[in-house]
């Protein structure tokens, strides 16, 4: 599994108990039974200072895996928008405000740019937003390519929801 | 003429390294997903399915490369 380094707020003064409300987020409650089974037992907290519905914006051109990441960010409860490749990425984040973005930066296979255009993209018109890359291809020049155009962090698949959705909500 | 076979040898293995990864996380993630909802006693049918196709799709993937080891030396 990949080292993850956490984010503002994802520190912990205690563990989340199982059954146990510890919070709410957009006025839905949280509990702890939900942060233990999916192993988030090290940052249980940070939710409960979570007040406002987030909304992420996640980019593959693999369907299954976006299908597996709106459905497990909407258990956590996150406001999930989705694009299979850079057009409809761009489209979107010109219409919405995005408190991060994953993005798989091989795009290559529907349009004729990738992943690595899309943090350029990123950077310099919605330099507030915090970009994540994943990554199938995971060589270190691709990782520096990636951390020179703005990406904040960057994951090679396989990698565990637990550590993408830990590194997302460190970011809220 | 060995070279360019080398080199397309190479990047069909690079392209079912790619999907391959992406499946397994398909299959860890909803498995992970299936873990939660059943715990709450829900029927999270859509990952089962979701895992199952992408398990398929391994099993596609290593044939491939199976196949690829067979033809490259």
């Amino acid at each position: 599994m990949p080292k993850i380094r956490a984010g503002r707020g994802a520190s912990v003064s205690r563990e989340p108990v199982p059954g146990q409300e510890i919070g709410s987020l957009a006025g839905q409650a949280i509990t702890g039974h939900e942060l233990c089974t999916l192993g988030f037992r090290s940052w249980g907290s940070s939710y409960r200072e979570k007040r406002l519905l987030r909304r992420i914006l996640i980019v593959d051109d693999e369907q299954a895996v976006l299908a597996t990441l709106r459905d497990f960010f909407t258990e956590l409860k996150l406001e999930v928008d989705c694009a299979s490749g850079f057009d409809e990425a761009l489209s979107k984040l010109s219409r919405n405000k995005y408190a991060a973005v994953l993005a798989d930066i091989q795009l290559s296979r529907i349009g004729d740019t990738d992943g690595l255009d899309l943090a350029d993209f990123v950077a310099e018109r919605w330099p507030e937003t915090p970009l994540i890359v994943l990554t199938a291809y995971g060589s270190h020049r691709v990782e520096r390519e990636a951390r020179s155009r703005g990406a904040k962090f960057f994951l090679h698949k396989p990698v565990r929801l637990e550590d993408i959705g830990q590194i997302v909500v460190g970011l809220l | 003429m060995k070279d360019l076979a080398e080199d397309s040898a190479t990047a069909e293995r690079r392209r079912i390294a790619h999907d391959l990864s992406n499946q397994i996380m398909v299959v860890q993630g909803n498995l992970d997903l299936l873990r939660m909802k059943l715990e709450r006693e829900e029927r999270p049918w859509g990952n089962l399915e979701l895992a199952s196709d992408a398990v398929e799709r391994c099993r596609v993937l290593t044939e491939r490369l199976s196949a690829l080891c067979r033809e490259t030396p």
